[in-house]
């Protein structure tokens, strides 16, 4: 039976069943077994649906150390031959799997999205020219299958329950990296723009309006995000960046305020519900793929519809005490 | 301290824009500018260089013959030798080829640390200094977004990260390879008056793999183990859209249409 490795996404484990879609994908949904190499220490947070769990106790960061956990993966291959290891393309993931393939020798496709099956063959496509191009790559060495995945684009649904194995990686092996962590501080960003419903999105054309955006963002109960615009202009952070070089996001509500539009933008945005944008021109490339389209000027639109949402809350204050008096 | 620059030519695709409708790319003009990421690794470069003034900076680059006067613009600011690395036989490369031919190549130099950016724009793989760094048996650290020049030697380096939760800084032993991710903070200085019309091919080496000498069955297609089987258009799903003004009336539109869906 073919069998896959997946490395465990350290900053969301919950999250590393994502990989078992792609796993299906490339046995087309036949019987295969699907192991995770998993670094928490807390055996309650593991994610389901594998049926091996390999877990390491990480005691000395190892799971920021991408030649231990090259070195781990190496040796666990050299027991179990696995026929494919899956990376998430995480900020660590990225330095295992170019270095993971060129010691087995295999080639390797980085930062997938979707996987295709062509007259028999495997195919993984990937983005390229920033978003611009989407290329479908075979592999041309033997197995291991190698994959770097781009996070948030796989999601996977549970079918029938799987019982896992839970086995300890005991063994002790000295890395060769000399990295020390010198100093850790913690970032101000509360939340994740991944897992929000609803992001008000601001772009070069909401400059201004930029200190609203939150505002906006609060009375929808939701969360404000950006394009890259403003994270270059130094108005936002990094982490708050929806597109190709920043984060895919998939609320219900998306409202582009301000935004242009640009393939890497609109990359970040494959898995929003509705898409409402505000701009002053209405043939920007954002209006095409909008199901709403304000046209108009970002803070004027902002300002009018606090207003209107304050008018309601206003109304409903009113129509509360109304119903108290009764 | 010796200082290897790896640096690639990218399409400047900044000023390509997309027609939904046409499901096409409207390619106008397509030049050639440095990788945003390298710009950043030779800016820390220079700034190395301005702390250890006995420093050498050299850039290396794979690439097609056309670069040339890219390079020889590089090679106008305070860079001391530029190599590049060109044969008709590398073409068709995949990563694993590529990071093969340049790899090979480092193995014979001698440097203290090897400066790189973290993606490329057209390939933006990230493969390439990782795999360096494996042929070579170093460290490497991806998304570098400062490097500490005041406390970075010839057998150490410190430096830090942007990550997503929180900032890292690092030591990390030299040599070993060091990629930087764009931040705002680094640009190019531009190249003084002087040095504008300046003749600078001296410094630039051109290799071919008569000197690198490496096996045919390892470099080109030959030696790539990923091959591009099929290529696409970027498509996005185009919505039915109702347009309406920033005005009373449309306002309230966009009101009910959130009210609707349960969003106020
Ligand atoms: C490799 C690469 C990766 C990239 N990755 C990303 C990424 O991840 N995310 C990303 O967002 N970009 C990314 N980009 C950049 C992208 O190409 C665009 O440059 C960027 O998205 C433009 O941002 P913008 O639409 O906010 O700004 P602009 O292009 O400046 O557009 C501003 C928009 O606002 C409108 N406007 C102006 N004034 C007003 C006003 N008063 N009220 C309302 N509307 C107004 C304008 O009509 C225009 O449509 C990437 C580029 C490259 C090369
Ligand atoms: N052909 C090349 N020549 C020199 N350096 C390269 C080449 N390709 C990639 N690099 C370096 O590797 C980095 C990452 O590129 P990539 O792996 O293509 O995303 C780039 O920012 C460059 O510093």
């Amino acid at each position: 039976m073919k069998r896959t490795l997946i490395l465990g996404d350290t900053g969301l484990p919950k999250r590393s069943n994502d990989l078992l879609e792609v796993s299906n994908r490339i046995y087309d949904g036949k019987k295969h077994e699907s192991w995770l190499l998993a670094f928490s220490p807390d055996q309650e947070n593991l994610p389901e649906g594998f049926e091996r769990i390999i877990l390491v106790q990480d005691e000395g960061n190892i799971c920021e150390d991408a030649r231990y956990i090259c070195a781990i993966i190496m040796d666990l291959h050299s027991t179990y031959a696995f026929d494919a290891i899956l990376i998430p393309g995480t900020w660590i993931g990225r330095m295992v799997a170019p270095r993971l393939a060129k010691r087995l020798q295999v080639g390797l496709v980085a930062e997938i999205n979707d996987v295709k099956t062509r007259d028999d063959a495997l195919e993984f496509v990937r983005t390229a020219y920033s978003g611009n191009i989407l290329s479908g790559i075979a592999i041309t060495s033997s197995p291991p299958i190698i994959l770097s995945i781009k996070p948030g684009i796989f999601t996977w649904e549970q079918k029938s329950g799987v019982n896992t194995i839970i086995q300890n990686y005991t063994k002790k092996l000295q890395s060769p990296s000399s990295l020390t962590c010198l100093k850790r501080k913690q970032r101000s960003v509360s939340y994740d723009i991944r897992d929000s419903k609803v992001l008000v999105s601001g772009g070069g054309g909401a400059k201004r309006a930029y200190p609203l955006l939150e505002t906006l963002a609060k009375a929808l109960g939701g969360e404000v995000s950006v394009s890259r615009k403003l994270v270059d202009q130094g108005i936002a952070n990094r982490t708050i960046q929806v597109g190709q070089s920043g984060k895919i996001v998939n609320p219900r509500l998306y409202i582009a305020i301000g935004i242009d539009g640009a393939i890497q933008h609109v990359e970040g945005l494959r898995n929003v519900e509705t898409i409402l944008s505000v701009n002053t021109h209405s043939d920007a490339p954002i209006c095409s793929i909008s199901d709403v389209v304000v046209v108009g000027d970002a803070k004027i639109f902002i300002e009018k519809l606090l207003q209107r949402i304050a008018l309601e809350n206003e109304g409903t204050i009113h129509d509360q005490y109304r119903g108290e008096r009764k | 301290m010796n200082i290897i620059c790896l640096v690639k030519f990218v399409p400047d695709i900044t000023g390509f824009t997309y027609d939904y409708h046409a499901s096409a790319m409207v390619r106008e003009h397509t030049r050639m500018v440095l990788n945003p990421d390298d710009e950043c690794a030779l800016s820390f470069a220079f700034k190395l260089k301005e702390q250890h003034p006995e420093s050498l900076i050299h850039v290396v680059s794979m690439a097609p013959s056309s670069v040339v006067p890219h390079m020889h613009d590089l090679l106008r600011l305070p860079v001391d030798r530029g190599t590049l690395i060109s044969d008709p036989l590398f073409a068709g490369s995949d990563t694993y080829a590529t990071s093969e031919v340049l790899g090979t190549y480092l193995k014979s130099q001698e440097f203290d640390v090897i400066l790189s950016g973290s993606r490329s724009l057209d390939g933006a793989t990230s493969q390439i200094p990782g795999q360096i760094a494996q042929m070579l048996g170093f460290d490497h650290m991806l998304d570098i977004t400062d490097i500490d020049v005041g406390r970075t030697s010839r057998t150490d380096a410190v430096f830090s990260i942007e990550g997503e939760k929180e900032t890292t800084t690092w030591s990390m032993q030299l040599p070993g390879v060091l990629s930087l991710a764009r931040s705002s903070t680094c640009k190019l200085p531009y190249p003084s008056y002087a040095d504008l019309q300046k003749d600078v091919s001296d410094k630039l080496t051109i290799l071919t793999n008569k000197e690198l000498g490496i096996d045919s069955t390892h470099i080109g297609l030959e030696g790539s183990l990923t091959k591009v089987v099929h290529t696409y258009e970027a498509n996005s799903r185009i919505r039915e859209k109702t347009v309406v003004e920033a005005d009373d009336e449309g306002i309230e539109f966009v009101f009910s249409y959130l009210k609707e869906r349960g969003f106020v």
